[in-house]
């Protein structure tokens, strides 16, 4: 497996091979996978401004060159009891016309997965956010739905 | 180009058309401009229908192409011009224009136009006018000479605005080459095909058959206006150019005028510009602001004298770049007030008034945005002028004025504000009246016994505050003035009211240039840091424990003879951390008549801010009205204050 940490200290726009369908990245000590269709770039972590009033998932706004961008924090949307990212990398995920920030602790990999149906963890599944499973040669990521997972958080 | 695109465009275009129909309807109704009324609404018809036919829109083409008809009884004398005519005229414009956002909206069954479309045609004097005929409706809007030769002419106009025009005018012309031989064209295949042409071309064609179906078959190409068959008819179409434009010419972008009539020679040159790059410009400008102040910081730690230069030097070009923006982000208020006279006319017809109404200062220039905002309370301030301002006819005369109240809306532009006025010379606002209803409602102590002016606004200004006898369908329900107060102060502008009893009232609404810029005051709440814009605060005070005071449990705050509510913002903004160090600081802020108290950390100093939005988050605060990016970079918050009050 090809580690990306080198690509998390740059700005990278991410080459979008004809194979490379499934962006593997860990938060809070799993491994996700999300479509890499609806990513955009990948950018260090940054602090973000908190927005008061907001759920304890949503980081706050950055400046993405003069754009504010709101950050999730997806180990924290699935588990309010983890601890939240403060380092690592942000994800920009497109949603439509709009952009959103997603902070994960490490962008691993891009690989080709076949999505199975989930059979376990209803309790995220529940939430339309996971949207299946993927087999990997040392075990399974979770699929997350980055549209389901944005327009449950944005008004 | 996809669709959506296509619509877009329709819509826009439409807009314009229908506008300046309801501008032609009223100087037909006061029967000014002789035929020229008429056969401007004509045209603006006539370019929806073609329009609407192309997008595929049914019932907007087909209401169009009824009401084309009457008109054109009309201009032809076979109509004569008569109150029914043009309350029908009326209705149709209005039908007209629900029709065409219905259809963008893709709700247009919702819209009925089948009634309506059979009053146009039952109004009589209905004479069959058809595109593929004798005599063009708009003949004088052909643009190119007619190519010589044999075989049968034919003209074409496309939609306009249509994109790809060269393209579309080679579909069209290999539709013509399927009828039969395409023997001439104007101008020349490769100008054509390259879209050098404004927006009409011809052909001629030497068909097989009879020339029925031309424009049928024709229009199928899509984007296709206007389909003429038949040779010109010599006094009725002049090209509108004796000179042809080269390409040469407008790459130079030395044609300043033409020998056309002089309306078109006197137009700036203009492209047409997608609305969100325009904001996309000004978003990067903004960034370009702030860069250029961290820039200007980091410099100053340095001595070297020729960075120094260089940085003043990038600092000059950039304010005179965020200038250039701003100004191309203006438009004339008329694009808005234009919507005015028809309003005011149906107004003054639904309480039998008679009322002059006269715009000035079309020309003056507003940020595009800040326009859009500030139409809503124009259309009160109108509204309340015709039906609560301007007497009856009976009344006015009995009083020794004209019959027609005089009405009179305006725009005026000094360096850093732009002033529109509405003002009209009937009854005045009855200070007796309003002070006693305020007596009433305990605005003012009940010894008080005048009202100067800006007491006066501060009053009307309340919400839910009328003295309108009645509620008509126009106004009166009391959320008037304070909506047009709300709105202007929220858009960083003042409202001044000055009237006499008997005389008349002057609304004054004096506005910044832009939205997108507004001076700030930035405070700090621990390691946060929060940005309130100028036009709130009317002062800042030191937190002393002595102007504290515990209410009912509530704090408030005492400044002179005031007593203010206290928002502590770290409070607000959910705040953990550690407790502030030395004294805290208090924004008194006010909206309208409204004040408190915000307790801040410390103030960090008063600053031009780029407005920005954010996507809301849900459950999230209504606290802000945008955010900002601080000099380092770092978004903060713009606490919008109508929240804290």
């Amino acid at each position: 497996m090809i580690r990306w940490s080198s690509l998390a200290s740059s700005e990278t726009i991410l080459d979008r091979t004809a194979a490379a369908r499934t962006l593997l990245f860990s938060a809070a000590g799993r491994v996700y996978g999300c479509d890499i269709e609806s990513v955009r770039e990948i950018i260090p972590y940054r602090r973000a401004t908190r927005l008061p009033g907001a759920p304890g998932y949503v980081q706050g706004l950055i400046n993405l060159r003069g754009t504010l961008v709101t950050v999730l924090d997806l180990g924290r949307r699935l588990d309010a009891s983890r601890e939240p990212v403060r380092e690592g990398s942000i994800i920009l995920a497109e949603h439509g016309a709009r952009v959103v920030g997603i902070a994960v602790d490490e962008v691993m990999d891009v690989q080709a997965i076949t999505e199975e149906p989930i059979a376990t963890d209803a309790g995220e599944a529940a939430r339309g956010l996971v949207r299946g499973l993927g087999r990997l040669d040392d075990g399974v990521v979770v699929l997350v739905d980055i549209h389901a997972l944005v327009a449950h958080v944005l008004l | 180009m996809d669709s959506a695109q296509y619509a877009e465009l329709f819509l826009t275009e439409s807009r314009e058309h229908v506008s300046a129909m309801n501008h032609s309807l009223l100087e037909l109704e006061r029967g000014v401009g002789g035929d020229e009324p008429v056969s401007a609404i004509f045209r603006s018809v006539h370019t929806i229908k073609g329009m609407s036919a192309t997008m595929g829109y049914g019932p907007v083409a087909s209401l169009s192409h009824e009401l084309e008809s009457l008109l054109d009884g009309v201009r032809r004398g076979a109509r004569v011009v008569d109150p029914p005519l043009m309350v029908l005229l009326f209705e149709a414009s209005d039908l007209l224009e629900r029709a065409v956002e219905a259809a963008v909206d893709g709700t247009l069954d919702s819209v009925d136009v089948g009634p309506l479309v059979a009053r146009l045609r039952g109004d009589g004097a209905r004479a069959p006018s058809d595109d593929e005929g004798g005599s063009d409706p708009d003949g004088t809007e052909w643009t190119v000479t007619a190519p010589p030769g044999d075989g049968l002419l034919v003209r074409v106009r496309l939609a306009p605005g249509t994109p790809l025009k060269g393209v579309r005018a080679y579909l069209v012309v290999q539709a013509a080459g399927k009828l039969g031989d395409v023997v001439a064209c104007a101008p020349n295949l490769q100008a054509l095909q390259a879209g050098d042409f404004d927006h009409d071309f011809a052909i001629r064609l030497v068909l097989p058959c009879a020339p029925d179906d031309v424009g049928e078959a024709l229009r199928k190409a899509g984007d296709v206006a206007h389909v003429r068959v038949g040779e010109d008819v010599v006094e009725s179409a002049p090209p509108r150019h004796a000179t042809e434009l080269t390409v040469a010419d407008l790459a130079e972008g030395i044609v300043t005028a033409s020998a056309g009539p002089a309306d078109t020679s006197r137009r700036p040159r203009s492209v047409r510009i997608d609305l969100r790059r325009l904001d996309t410009l000004m978003n990067l400008i903004g960034e370009l602001v702030i860069t250029r102040g961290r820039l200007i910081q980091l410099a100053a730690a340095i001595d070297d004298p020729a960075l120094h230069e260089a940085v003043s030097q990038a600092s000059r070009l950039v304010a005179d770049l965020q200038d250039e923006i701003m100004t191309s982000r203006m438009v004339p208020v008329w694009q808005v007030f234009d919507r005015f006279p028809r309003m005011v006319r149906d107004a003054a017809h639904s309480t039998n008034k008679t009322v002059e109404f006269v715009i000035e200062g079309k020309e003056v220039e507003l940020d595009r945005s800040m326009l859009e905002e500030v139409g809503d309370p124009i259309v009160h301030l109108l509204r309340n002028a015709v039906d609560h301002g301007i007497e009856t006819p009976e009344e006015r005369l009995a009083m020794g004025k004209p019959a027609a109240g005089k009405l009179v809306l305006s725009a005026t532009r000094d360096r850093s504000a732009v002033a529109i006025r509405v003002s009209d010379d009937g009854r005045g606002i009855d200070r007796e009246l309003v002070l006693a209803r305020a007596r009433q409602g305990g605005l003012v102590d009940a010894a008080k016994a005048e009202l100067t002016d800006d007491e006066l606004v501060k009053i009307i200004a309340r919400a839910g505050f009328s003295t309108a006898e009645r509620v008509t369908a126009l106004s009166g329900r009391g959320v008037g003035v304070d909506a047009v107060y709300n709105r202007v102060r929220s858009l960083g502008g003042t409202v001044d009211i000055r009237s006499a009893h008997g005389q008349g009232t002057t609304v004054t609404l004096r506005l910044p240039l832009t939205l997108a810029i507004v001076r700030s005051l930035l405070a700090r709440i621990g390691d946060e840091t929060y940005a309130m814009p100028m036009t709130h605060v009317r002062e800042t005070v030191e937190l002393k424990p002595t102007i504290v005071r515990n209410l009912k449990g509530r704090e408030v705050l005492m400044v002179r003879d005031e007593v203010l509510p206290l928002v502590r913002l770290r409070t607000l903004v959910e705040f953990v951390g550690a407790a502030p160090r030395g004294r805290e600081q208090v924004i008194v802020v006010e909206l309208a008549e409204q004040r408190a108290g915000l307790v801040v950390d410390a103030l960090i100093g008063q600053q031009e801010i780029v407005v920005k939005q954010f996507d809301g988050v849900r459950d999230g605060h209504a606290l802000f009205s945008g955010a900002t990016i601080l000099g380092d970079g770092a978004p903060a918050l713009i606490i919008d204050v109508s929240s804290l009050l």
